[in-house]
């Protein structure tokens, strides 16, 4: 397998990005479906950690576009309809979100829990959109690359791409209960995350031509290791830990991603033929590497104050972020 | 075609105004709230902290707005514009990639900031995490303004060989990123965005004084004004004198710009000021001539006769529309009156003069809207000055580097009419958030005001 640094830390950083949009998707199943629970369990991480998601979005823009320039033309006139809708969904989240976060505090006579429900649907509906565009790359289905066109009917009319993107999706509705403490039987959680993992798996599998099997395989591992551990008493803490279970689904993300390198569209495109020039290969690698330090402490700064607020919170018998 | 072209064209301009009023804010709100706080600790002055803490909800607010601003910004460079974004990705993407950074250390220092007040038992430790924000903000501006420095003066590459082949050869992403023109552009843009920021900041205290009823609000408020207007007097005497030194870089290495800036039509060297003035076929009219002031102001003396750039001397189908000649005034003019206006403010408050005479409170108000316009009027400016390129001097023009898909056409109307709801919003609503509870009620729960 060839092996280019620039795309293994592009790689990274999808695994991060995926890591914690998901963190999102998993907190919008907990909202819609459990939302008093939601209250003292996901708010005060969702409610610190969503900007943030904005911003690592932004990273990943900037980075393929650091990585890939010449790939940008395809993208932007293949996708440009959805990623126009995708703006406005996006524009909607946030407003959404903070509106919800703000008209509680202020006390207007608004609805919260209806703020945030519009919240939750908006981000599945946000999640569909980065599932197709992700899944679209990498089966090909619907993607003319020559004439540069996306037909939605066409990739959606391939069932294994709609496969994936539901099995994503069982995913992490099995895992979101983990990640929040939410009272789910475990047992429960473990039969989604499999279930999803199998509808997943196989349809990726029917998608790619796949370069490496063993990452694949090794991200299913990972994947389900999730609820496994958290049902292990003595391990269940370590599984509990924001920090580890972001990891775990970050390693998973990253594994997937690069079982399928260096192929897109299902061996149509070759990336190493894409890639940038060298000069600014090395340079981003260097702002990489500076910006990840900066990055790093900033992150273990962050963990350090929400964790010892949090524990002070829940201590006081309420987990909601004043 | 070239109707999509100019619509991209539009949408971009829109989307990018909008998102210019939410970051001057931001910028400014987060360098006052930062000073303010740390007057508040120092001083052991509780009537700061209210303040600051009350700048911070409006931050949080045009953060989250300004974050989903921006980033339809970036998926817009690349999805109307992607063969200019294929020559950025290739020569010039650094600034982008190191503003994503300093756009997590706005973000994460920022959640900290405003979800962690309390936590924070020495006080210091609190007040660094808005100097850092504020650093973020400020950081974020000088990359942003680095790509658009080397859009007016390309550089890091083969300039020669592309215009010949549209090869890119030799690049150098650094020589790229401080591209000839960056640090005066740095040095003007960003104190300028500062300064209409405090502006309008200044301009919110000024209306919340005149609606105050108690003494201890009022009291608060002219505390604020008084840091809004000296972090505002600094940032725009800055701009001032950076902007002279812009107009010298414009004379060198964007002399058509500066031509049609100056309206100079043909070769003078002594050359008059135009003040005002539209051109009627061909021709400028209307306008105030002031001899010998455009020659003194680029060289320092009445004698030099040295001759000015004009724009005879370029084809025509180069000029940039010829209205950048009024918005220039518009911004010199508007700006150095606010200036005047800062240094009267700061004058009396140097030597203790009262400053909440209905005079100068309706004058800071007025200040605040016309430094916005200032500010947009110079961004205006310079990126219609540049037209009809996207990247100066042969290098592309804009018709070259759009996206043409019809598709961009209903979505982009949809997008700029939500930008016409959106934005209003942000300002209702943050108004509604930091109006919603009284400041006297703030007062009272944190005691202690001075």
């Amino acid at each position: 397998m060839s092996f280019n640094v620039e795309v293994l830390l592009n790689g990274i950083i999808f695994g991060m990005f995926f890591a914690i949009i998901s963190t999102e998707l998993m907190a919008a199943s907990a909202i819609l479906f459990r939302y008093e629970e939601s209250t003292r369990k996901v708010f005060y991480y969702l409610v610190p950690i969503w900007e943030i998601t904005g911003t690592f979005f932004v990273f990943y823009v900037v980075n393929v576009e650091a990585l890939i320039p010449d790939a940008l033309p395809i993208l932007a006139y293949s996708y440009i309809a959805y990623i126009l809708i995708f703006i406005v969904i996006y524009i909607l989240r946030n407003l959404s979100i903070v509106s919800a976060e703000f008209i509680f505090r202020n006390r207007f006579n608004v609805n919260r829990k209806t703020l945030y429900s519009i919240y939750a649907i908006i981000t599945y509906i946000l999640g569909f959109f980065v599932l197709v565009i992700y899944t679209s790359l990498m089966s090909g289905h619907g993607l003319n690359i020559t004439a540069r066109t996306f037909n939605m009917g066409a990739f959606l009319s391939y069932l294994p791409d709609d496969g994936f993107i539901i099995g994503s999706a069982v995913v992490l509705f099995g895992l979101a209960s983990i990640f929040y403490g939410l009272d789910v039987n475990t047992i429960l959680s473990l039969g989604v995350t499999v279930a999803g993992l199998i509808i997943a798996g196989a349809s990726f599998l029917a998608i790619n031509d796949i370069s490496n099997i063993y990452l694949m395989i090794a991200s299913g591992i990972v994947t389900i290791s999730i609820p496994i551990i958290y049902m292990i008493p003595q391990l269940k803490n370590y599984m509990s830990n924001k920090i580890i279970f972001q990891g775990f689904l970050a390693l998973s993300a990253f594994m997937l991603f690069y079982s399928v390198y260096p192929d897109l569209a299902s061996k149509a495109v070759n990336v190493n033929t894409l890639l940038n020039n060298s000069a600014m290969q090395t340079q981003i690698f260097y702002a990489t590497m500076i910006g990840g330090t900066l990055l790093l402490i900033l992150s273990l700064v962050f963990f350090r104050v929400w964790v010892r607020s949090s524990k002070m919170h829940l201590e006081a018998g309420s987990g909601e972020v004043e | 075609m070239t109707s999509i072209i100019n619509f991209d064209r539009f949408m971009m301009g829109f989307t990018l105004g909008s998102h210019i009023l939410i970051v001057t804010l931001t910028i400014g709100i987060s360098v006052v709230m930062s000073v303010i706080e740390f007057l508040g600790i120092y001083l052991k002055d509780k009537g700061y902290e209210v303040i600051a803490r009350r700048l911070s909800r409006a931050l949080a607010i045009f953060f989250a707005i300004g974050t989903a601003s921006g980033t339809v910004l970036a998926i817009e460079l690349f999805s109307l514009w992607p063969n200019f974004m294929v020559l950025v990705g290739k020569i010039d993407i650094l600034p982008f990639y190191y503003e994503v950074f300093a756009f997590f250390l706005e973000s994460i220092s920022l959640v900290l900031y405003i979800y962690y007040w309390d936590y924070f038992k020495n006080r210091y430790q609190h007040w660094l995490l808005s100097v850092l924000v504020a650093a973020g903000t400020l950081l974020s501006a000088v990359f942003i303004t680095m790509v658009n420095a080397w859009m007016n003066t390309p550089a890091g590459f083969n300039l020669s060989e592309y215009r010949l082949n549209g090869t890119v050869a030799d690049v150098n992403p650094l020589a790229a990123m401080f591209s000839p023109s960056s640090w005066i552009e740095i040095g003007h843009v960003v104190p300028a965005t500062l300064a209409a920021g405090s502006f309008a900041l200044l301009a919110y205290f000024a209306i919340n004084y005149l609606r105050s009823k108690t003494d201890i609000a009022r009291s608060i408020y002219m505390k604020s004004i008084r840091v809004a207007a000296i972090v505002g007097l600094i940032a725009i005497g800055i701009a001032g004198l950076t902007g002279d030194e812009s107009m010298r870089m414009l004379y060198s290495l964007q002399p058509l710009k500066y031509a049609a800036i100056e309206l100079n039509f043909h070769s003078s060297t002594d050359a008059a000021e135009k003040l005002g003035g539209i051109v009627i076929n061909g021709v400028p009219q209307y306008y105030i001539a002031v001899p010998g002031l455009q020659e003194f102001i680029m060289f320092l003396s009445f004698n030099a006769h040295q001759a000015v750039p004009y724009l005879t001397e370029f084809p025509k189908s180069q000029w940039p529309p010829l209205f950048i000649h009024l918005t220039f005034d518009t911004m010199v003019g508007g700006g150095a009156l606010v200036g005047l206006f800062a240094l009267l403010l700061f004058i009396r408050i140097i030597f203790r003069k009262d400053i909440s005479g209905k005079f100068y409170l309706y004058s800071m108000i007025i200040s605040g809207i016309l430094l916005e316009i200032v500010y947009d009027s110079g961004w205006v400016t310079d990126e219609v000055g540049r037209q009809p390129y996207i990247i100066y001097n042969n290098i592309m023009t804009v018709a070259s580097a759009a996206n043409t898909s019809p598709s961009v056409l209903p979505l982009g109307i949809g997008i700029i009419i939500f930008y016409c709801i959106a934005v209003p919003f942000t300002f209702y609503f943050s108004a509604k958030v930091l109006g919603n509870v009284s400041i006297e009620k703030e007062i009272e729960r944190v005691g202690d005001v001075k």
